[in-house]
């Protein structure tokens, strides 16, 4: 199945790149990937993925400044972008005080920066795969 | 249908079939990924170490965010719990149980370790059963 559509994923993880390249080509999608967010900017203007999956949490540029970035660009200025957040631990999803209020801001922050959808690392590849064909339909139409 | 797998016991290093719905079932490339984790797990180890040594908040909550993504792909909860609780203390800038925690840490680490370097763990992971066969 071809689903002709270019998909970027930005990440410091290289396990979490490896997972969503292999996952994602598997399902037909045309996977670019950047370990951080200067390459990743470069990689977005010059491909103009119909999608950019983007880490919040890297070092040097964080995935809020990044969007930010891609938002600026006229050329990349529509790109869509799913967030995702490694941020709290995913059986304890609201037992700490410190640890809920950064994630409510990272989604604030994220929605305000111009992302459309988050999901929060590890990710499951079948969910994956239905976020991502559920943003690019909604890009689409 | 996806199909997804219920929580493994608490006291396994890892959780074989969680790992497994990371992948889609992909075996392949659940040994990729672990392969890559062992190559760079010590690394990310010491980087931590090292964070806690110089006392910065922000260094620790970085450099266990970091851990906390590799273990959370291989699904290695026990030291995921312990990482989280350090990504906490950095972000409180706390660092009062950092020691102790890393002390625990590199003996859940050992533990993910020793569980890899069994020949029979990719055949464990085949076994496992999704949350709709266990219904």
């Amino acid at each position: 199945m071809n689903h002709s559509h270019r998909i970027l994923a930005i990440d410091d993880d290289p396990l979490t790149l490896h997972i969503v390249e292999h996952v994602l080509q598997k399902h037909g999608y045309e996977v670019f990937t950047a370990g951080n967010g200067h390459d990743g900017l470069e990689l977005a203007r010059v491909l103009k993925p119909d999608l950019v999956i983007l880490d919040i949490m890297m070092p040097g540029l964080d995935g809020f400044q990044v969007c930010r970035k891609l938002r600026e660009n006229p050329e990349t200025a529509v790109i869509t972008v799913l967030m995702l957040t490694a941020r709290g631990a995913i059986d304890k999803p609201v037992s700490d005080p410190v640890d809920f209020a950064q994630r409510v801001r990272d989604q604030l922050n994220g929605y305000h920066v111009g992302a459309s959808d988050f999901l929060t690392k590890p990710v499951k590849a079948a969910v994956l795969v239905e976020r991502v064909r559920s943003l690019i339909w909604s890009g689409r139409n | 249908m996806i199909q997804l797998s219920p929580p493994a016991r608490k006291s396994d290093p890892i959780d074989l079939a969680y790992a497994r719905d990371i992948v889609d079932g992909d075996l392949e490339l659940l040994q990729e990924i672990v392969t890559l984790f062992l190559f760079d797990c010590s690394y990310q180890v010491a980087a931590l170490q090292e964070a806690v040594a110089s006392g910065s908040g922000n260094a620790v909550t970085a450099k266990a965010h970091r851990l906390k993504c590799s273990l959370g792909n291989i699904g290695g909860w026990q030291a995921y719990q312990l990482v989280c609780e350090m990504e906490l203390m950095g972000l409180r800038n706390d660092l009062s149980g950092a020691d102790e925690c890393l002390f625990h840490l590199t003996a859940a680490m050992e533990d993910i370790v020793a569980f890899f370097a069994q020949p029979n763990w990719a055949e464990q992971a085949e076994d496992g059963a999704t949350f709709d066969e266990a219904q």
